[in-house]
């Protein structure tokens, strides 16, 4: 026994002692599996489930006027999703007693907030999906109240948001975003690399209960905010020029109108306002046609404006003088019987080319400007800007027609004054502009600086070379006709005249060339373009309303012209006048 | 020599000591209980500091992700009282209220130089007729939510002109604003700057009454 039981102990020893290792090795196997073969592959697997990668959205950078005013920024908005497998009551604290709420509490409560039918409501909470969208972009009071509700199958997602706090001013020129966060129009679009930002993400492992796991690996690509977009128009100038355009272009029944302030030793344009105007926040109710910029994007044949350009063609190429005496009849035949009249009744009158501007005779311009060949008066419009784009680039600005070799005989003269060529309105109160730099045009400025998120300004549009179109005697002798035409008796530019001031300016009646291209149909493009304080011009102001119905010259577009000087004149402090202006004789 | 030898003999067994540290006897059983009793409690030290430290690092996690909640909240209450701000300044809403308290801008400026005393154009009366006069607001704005009520702010011009006839010399032209912002939380006390900081303070500690505020911000501060 003594010996026996020994040996059985140790058989019992080495079998458990086998069992051991069997199941160590087993063990081992095992953990060599796990730990060495399948490690990549479950370590993967339990990161995947542990990490969450959220996108951090960039802010799209905002667009401020010259003051810094904001006239487009970027904030959180929240679309309400649902996951209707989870909809069902549930039990929420109402005023500290516990409550259970209906579905069909649920989504009137829902429809209520977001100003929806609760039956539209009730129909996005049925389904097997995971995912509806009960609302796109709420605002953020809005995301609280439902936040507040507590329902449980209630997910907002925050989607940045694209605002426009003064809704429809500058909006033409703004453009505005799709539901896609894609610039549509506008400088939206053609200032987006200003504008646009680089999403970051972040990526971090969280536990059961969503918190963060201390220590886990934190990767983080911080998001890139888009740059400030700083333009050249003054927000209360503009607001009001929208204001006078909007109910001119309403009273006169008109299809479209603008003006546009421009600074004239800077080239800025410090509002260009236009009616009707869009508001980028809801493009949608406006009509296409009215979503872009028509004064970088519509031509239409100027008219009477460009006599100015053809009177200081002449003067410049030392063929005329503000005295020069003309014959002007109602109405004269060019060569086969094509005829060329005066708009208003008059008998034949001994004008100077002043009087020839202040009664805007066609019979009278036309023998001023065939003193000068045409390829002349080319090169002078070419050099005043006309049939070429500005430095501004807008999206889809249009450069306007001029020819270089008359398409006709007719053509040449009628040119003269502003038909047979197209000009955007900008183009034409460029041409104003020089007239007021005395004869150096610059290019137009509507943005002034992108200051980058990390607060790196570069200027935001290249601007042209000032290029010299008239000597300075000329351009003085045309801004002191300018400013006879307003203050002379008879004509059209006297309804313009504000007491105390000397301004200058020029009508123009434009016939508007039917659609397709034979004649020209009853309806008028009228303008008024003009400069302040004529002794020393700072500001050009060039109104144009497109189709008026209830006037059918230029007579309605003085009196939105006056109501904007007026303005420009208080804002920027221009004290009234203390010269008288010279008078140049209209009549001989 | 012998003196030096009989020294030195009596030292030899010291020498053992060594050797003795590689044979386990009981006399020499005690000390090391104790280093290991030491190095146990060492470690038990360390595991409570880490577990410590561990638990220090969680809560700080917790409090981490409840101040970025926070933080969240108040951008949005920022947000949210931003828009309002932008809306009661917006164009729209000053041109309208400046119309629906009666003003007229006057198209006749009259300027004064202070450096000669000298008077530029000639003074007269705003023209209040209808055809000079620009119709009220025509420029679309769906942003335009939070309206100034031009009866808010006759109140509060009123009210500032009373205080400002009561006391000219500690007239503090903010102070009437208090009458406007009748929607303000209770814990606001009279002045705009208080009024502000109580409100947003209302905001921090309840978010919804940021989203039921609606135009409770004193308008006249915005004029």
């Amino acid at each position: 026994m003594s010996n026996r039981a020994p040996s059985q102990q140790a058989r019992r020893l080495r079998g458990l002692f086998s069992a051991i290792v069997i199941i160590a090795l087993a063990c081992a196997v095992r953990l060599i599996q796990f730990q060495i073969v399948q490690a990549p592959q479950i370590n993967a697997e339990s990161f995947a489930r542990r990490s969450i990668t959220t996108t951090l959205p960039a802010m799209r950078g905002n667009i401020v006027d010259a003051n810094g005013k904001i006239l487009a920024t970027t904030v959180m908005a929240y679309d309400v999703n649902v996951d209707p497998t989870m909809v069902a009551p549930f039990n929420t604290k109402v005023n500290g007693v516990d409550t259970t709420v209906t579905v069909d509490q649920a989504a009137q409560e829902l429809a209520v907030i977001l100003h929806m039918d609760p039956a539209l409501v009730m129909q996005k909470l049925q389904g097997t999906s995971h995912y509806s969208q009960v609302a796109k972009q709420v605002d953020g009071a809005t995301y609280l109240k439902i936040k507040n509700l507590d329902i449980p199958w209630v997910f907002p997602e925050p989607v940045p948001h694209r605002v426009y706090p003064n809704g429809a001013l500058a909006g033409n020129l703004l453009g505005f975003i799709g539901s896609d966060g894609q610039p549509l129009e506008g400088l939206e679009v053609s200032q987006n690399k200003c504008l646009a930002g680089v999403d970051g993400k972040e990526t971090y492992q969280r536990g059961v209960d969503g918190i963060k796991i201390p220590g886990s690996a934190d990767v983080k690509v911080p998001p890139q905010n888009g740059g400030t977009l700083k333009l050249t128009i003054d927000s209360d100038l503009q607001y009001f020029a929208q204001q006078v355009m909007a109910k001119y272009v309403r009273n006169e029944r008109a299809d479209w109108g603008s003006a546009i302030v421009v600074e004239v030793k800077t080239g800025k344009i410090l509002a260009a306002a236009e009616a009707p105007s869009v508001d980028p926040n809801n493009f949608t109710a406006v009509a296409a046609e009215n979503r872009s910029s028509r004064i970088f994007r519509v031509t239409f044949e100027p008219g009477s404006t460009v006599k100015m350009v053809t009177a200081a063609t002449a003067i410049d190429q030392g063929v005329a003088t503000p005295l020069t005496h003309v014959v002007a009849p109602q109405s004269t035949t060019i060569l086969n019987g094509f005829r060329i009249s005066d708009s208003h009744q008059h008998p034949t009158e001994h004008l100077t080319l002043q009087g020839v501007l202040i009664e805007s005779s066609n019979t009278g311009i036309i023998q001023i400007g065939i003193k000068v060949p045409y390829a002349t008066r080319y090169h002078y419009w070419t050099n005043f800007g006309l049939g070429s784009r500005t430095a501004v680039n807008f999206p889809g600005e249009a450069s306007g027609i001029i020819h270089e070799t008359a398409p006709d005989g007719a053509s040449v003269y009628t040119s003269m004054f502003g038909q047979a060529m197209t000009v955007t309105p900008m183009q034409s109160a460029f041409v104003y502009q020089t007239f007021a730099n005395l004869g150096v045009r610059l290019s137009p400025q509507l943005l002034e600086t992108c200051t980058a998120a990390n607060g790196t300004v570069t200027p935001a549009q290249t601007v042209g070379k000032p290029v010299r179109v008239l000597k300075t005697s000329t351009a003085r002798e045309v801004i002191s006709m300018l400013e006879n035409d307003v203050a002379q008796k008879g004509g059209v530019g006297s309804t313009a005249a504000i007491p105390g001031y000397r301004i200058g300016g020029k009508s123009g009646t434009a016939q508007i060339a039917n659609p397709n291209g034979v004649g020209y149909g009853l309806l008028h493009a009228i303008s008024f373009i003009g400069l302040a304080p004529a002794e020393d011009p700072k500001y050009v102001l060039a109104v144009t309303i497109y189709k008026p119905r209830t006037v059918s010259n230029s007579i309605g577009a003085t009196p939105p012209f006056k109501a904007i000087l007026e303005q420009v004149l208080r804002t920027y402090r221009v004290p009234p006048s203390t010269t008288k202006a010279p008078q140049i004789a209209a009549h001989w | 020599m012998s003196a030096l030898a009989s020294y030195k003999s009596p030292a030899r067994p010291s020498l053992s000591l060594v050797q003795g540290l590689r044979s386990v006897t009981d006399r020499q059983a005690n000390p090391r209980l104790a280093f290991a009793a030491m190095v146990t409690a060492g470690l038990l030290g360390i595991a409570i500091l880490n577990l410590l430290l561990n638990l220090a690092t969680s809560s700080g996690v917790y409090e981490l992700a409840g101040l970025k909640n926070q933080q969240k909240s108040l951008q949005l209450s920022s947000q949210i009282l931003q828009q309002q701000v932008d809306s009661l300044s917006s164009n729209q809403n000053l041109a309208s209220a400046a119309q629906a308290m009666g003003m007229v801008a006057n198209a006749n400026p009259v300027f004064l130089d202070v450096n000669n005393s000298k008077v530029y154009g000639e003074p007269a009366a705003a023209i209040a007729s209808a055809t000079d006069r620009v119709s009220g607001n025509l420029i679309a704005n769906s942003q335009w939510t939070t309206k100034s009520h031009a009866g808010q702010i006759q109140a509060a011009l009123s009210a500032e002109q009373a205080k400002a006839t009561q006391n000219v010399a500690s007239s503090f032209a903010t102070d009437s604003t208090a009458s406007a912002s009748s929607t303000k939380p209770a814990t606001a006390t009279s002045s705009w700057t208080n009024a502000a900081q109580g409100y947003v303070g209302g905001a921090k500690s309840s978010t919804s009454q940021v989203g039921l505020a609606g135009g409770g911000i004193p308008a006249a501060a915005t004029h």
